[in-house]
């Protein structure tokens, strides 16, 4: 199958604190992308992701993270080995799989992307409502600014 | 059946056979929601089996009074990520029948194919994820990937095809935003429904070929006297309308259920039970309607059966993988039918005549009946509702066949004995989200008796 190149993909909810990170950067992202680019949300239910995977070479995915070791609002971009360390912070679906485990599942039936990249920003808050915790938002425009010049720089 | 992975959670040696004893799984693993198991034995015999649902009332059927009718499909298919078409479908049946609406054929055949999306993702996320790992000695579907890559993939595929069809019909794969009292806010394009057509066919064919697959597993023998109900309709596989029946003498009408059912609350669950005043406790699900309904499955669907000599009537609920597998086939044929007959003729909708009314509607969940009962006033405001899912009737039947279960089975391992009855448990699919509209395994063991 011919593959679509770029895909960027927001994960998270943004009537859950900062796990809507993912949800506030696609949208401050989208004037600034290549038309060859495309950007999305998901939002709990992430197997849609096994489909991106399927269809595009290189995907970008946005995240809430956390590690406990960090300051709130520290940038990360991740990929090759360290993405195999990822795990649920919380469960983002009832009837799904999260991240961690898609990309497990992913691998295991040989469907990783040719390229894949998580950027995040470390997370303070995830109780119910819209917004970002301030040390989250303070970091949305540069994090925004790692992803677009990777993309433009590489793809 | 091959040795099963250790089960979820922390477990504590123990000799097998031991006569008293007491499990507690904290956290069931591999279903939908939260909830726990207990079950306490004493002297051989099973004292006590709590099913305990600690998911928390979601207080649905309080915060809708007020709300006006139309709303009443978008707000309840919130109660639920994996069956929204099913809280809409009660929901604007029950409405429609307080207002005595007549419905056109196009549009009654537009639901069933929407439903028909549903039943598909929401029995192959079951089947290939949560229920098949068990069947094949893995923990999870995850652990099951590394070995049957193809058969999660050809589960994926079977979820992405029902998946498809509510996003073409309903606007949205995760509650629809096209279903209203009265039918649908708009027809979907004809060249998006012929397309949707030709991706469904290849997919029926996987469909057809995974019931070969599931008959060559192993099954525990299990099989117990069950009062089976479920929508019956002299012309269809029930899906959207009939007559509730059992195969112990129950046929009433929709109208009927509280006169013949009621709730009751128990203390270790956050979700009310249900019994028949008649009889007491009742099974929903695809076993219910394969049982009741059999002969109204398509030719397709009856030739997948035959061809690997499945029971006519299936009363060992570990066998239930094969019934919803079955039901799978059955939708996707049905699609396909509805889909190359369908011109719809009618407007997308009836404009109801409000007046102050109750309406009570049941329509076939992937999980069972699921009744719906709401009161309007002369301006279409909702006064009162009330919501009765299929997996907070079934806990009791759950409870029983676990009872059951662990008495016939005490020469097993504390391990195996856990597993298998998370196990009895997963084979009704329950949706504790939805029962709780308003499984951390932990083990208790005393060989003493004592808590």
């Amino acid at each position: 199958m011919d593959k679509n190149n770029t895909i960027i993909v927001g994960i998270g909810h943004p009537f859950r604190g900062d796990d809507g990170l993912g949800h506030y950067v696609i949208e401050a992202i989208r004037p600034h992308l290549p038309p060859h680019v495309d950007a999305r949300t998901l939002l709990g239910d992430i197997s849609g992701l096994l489909d991106i995977f399927e269809n595009f070479q290189n995907v970008y995915l946005v995240d809430a993270i956390v590690t406990q070791t960090s300051a709130p609002g520290t940038r990360y971009r991740l990929e090759g080995e360290r993405l195999t360390q990822l795990s649920n912070a919380c469960r983002t679906s009832t009837h799904a799989f999260d991240i961690s485990q898609t990309l497990k599942m992913a691998h295991n039936l040989d469907m990783m992307p040719q390229n894949l990249v998580v950027y995040g920003i470390e997370a303070q808050d995830f109780s119910e409502g819209k917004g970002l915790s301030q040390d989250v938002a303070e970091q949305v425009q540069a994090l925004v600014s790692d992803i677009v010049n990777e993309i433009l720089n590489t793809h | 059946m091959s040795d099963p992975k250790k089960p979820s959670g922390k477990t504590y040696p123990i000799k097998a056979g031991i006569k008293n004893r007491t499990i507690h799984v904290d956290y069931l693993a591999r279903v939908e929601g939260e909830g726990a198991l207990y079950i306490e034995i004493s002297d051989n015999k099973v004292k006590d089996v709590k099913l305990k649902i600690f998911e928390p009332p979601r207080f649905f059927e309080a915060f809708m009074r007020g709300r006006n009718y139309l709303e009443a499909p978008d707000i309840t298919s919130r109660i639920c990520g994996i069956c929204p078409v099913a809280y809409q479908m009660s929901a604007i049946t029950a409405i429609e029948q307080g207002l005595n609406m007549d419905i056109p054929e196009d549009i009654q055949a537009f639901r069933r194919l929407l439903y028909c999306g549903e039943w598909i993702e929401s029995h192959s996320l079951h089947v290939y994820m949560l229920h098949a790992p068990d069947l094949l000695g893995f923990e999870d579907a995850i652990q099951m990937s590394k070995d049957h890559p193809d058969i999660i993939k050809n589960g994926l595929f079977l979820k992405k095809s029902g998946n498809k069809i509510v996003q073409v019909l309903g606007g949205r794969e995760v509650h629809p935003i096209n279903v209203r009292v009265g039918g649908f806010y708009k027809w979907p394009d004809k060249a998006s429904l012929t397309k949707l057509k030709d991706d469904l066919i290849p997919a029926r064919d996987k469909a057809y070929a995974a019931i070969q697959w599931l008959a060559t597993l192993n099954y525990p023998n299990y099989d117990r006297d069950y009062e089976f109900v479920s929508l019956s309709h002299p012309d269809e596989y029930p899906m959207t309308r009939g007559r509730l029946i059992s195969n112990k003498g129950l046929d009433i009408l929709l109208s009927e259920f509280d006169q013949y059912i009621e709730e009751y609350q128990v203390s270790h669950s956050n979700a009310l039970h249900s019994k028949l005043k008649a009889r007491g406790n009742y099974f929903l699900g695809p076993m219910a309607r394969y049982n009741l309904n059999r002969k109204s499955l398509s030719k397709t669907t009856l030739q997948a059966a035959d061809s690997i000599q499945f029971e006519s009537f299936c009363t060992n609920p570990f066998r239930s993988i094969i019934v919803r597998s079955l039901e799978i086939l059955y939708a996707f044929d049905e699609a396909i039918r509805i889909l190359e007959h369908f011109s719809p003729s009618s407007a997308p909708y009836v404009e109801p005549v409000l007046v102050p009314s109750v309406g009570y509607g049941i329509t076939e969940a992937p999980r069972g009946s699921l009744y719906h009962r709401y009161e309007i006033d002369e301006s279409g405001k909702l006064l009162d509702i009330k919501i009765v899912p299929p997996t907070s009737q079934n806990q009791s039947t759950i409870e029983n066949d676990i009872r059951e279960f662990v008495e016939k089975h005490y020469h097993l391992s504390q391990d195996k004995l856990i597993w298998q009855c998370e196990q009895a448990i997963r084979n009704y699919d329950p949706c504790i989200s939805c029962a709780t509209h308003f499984l951390k395994l932990h083990i208790n063991s005393t060989p003493d008796g004592q808590k």
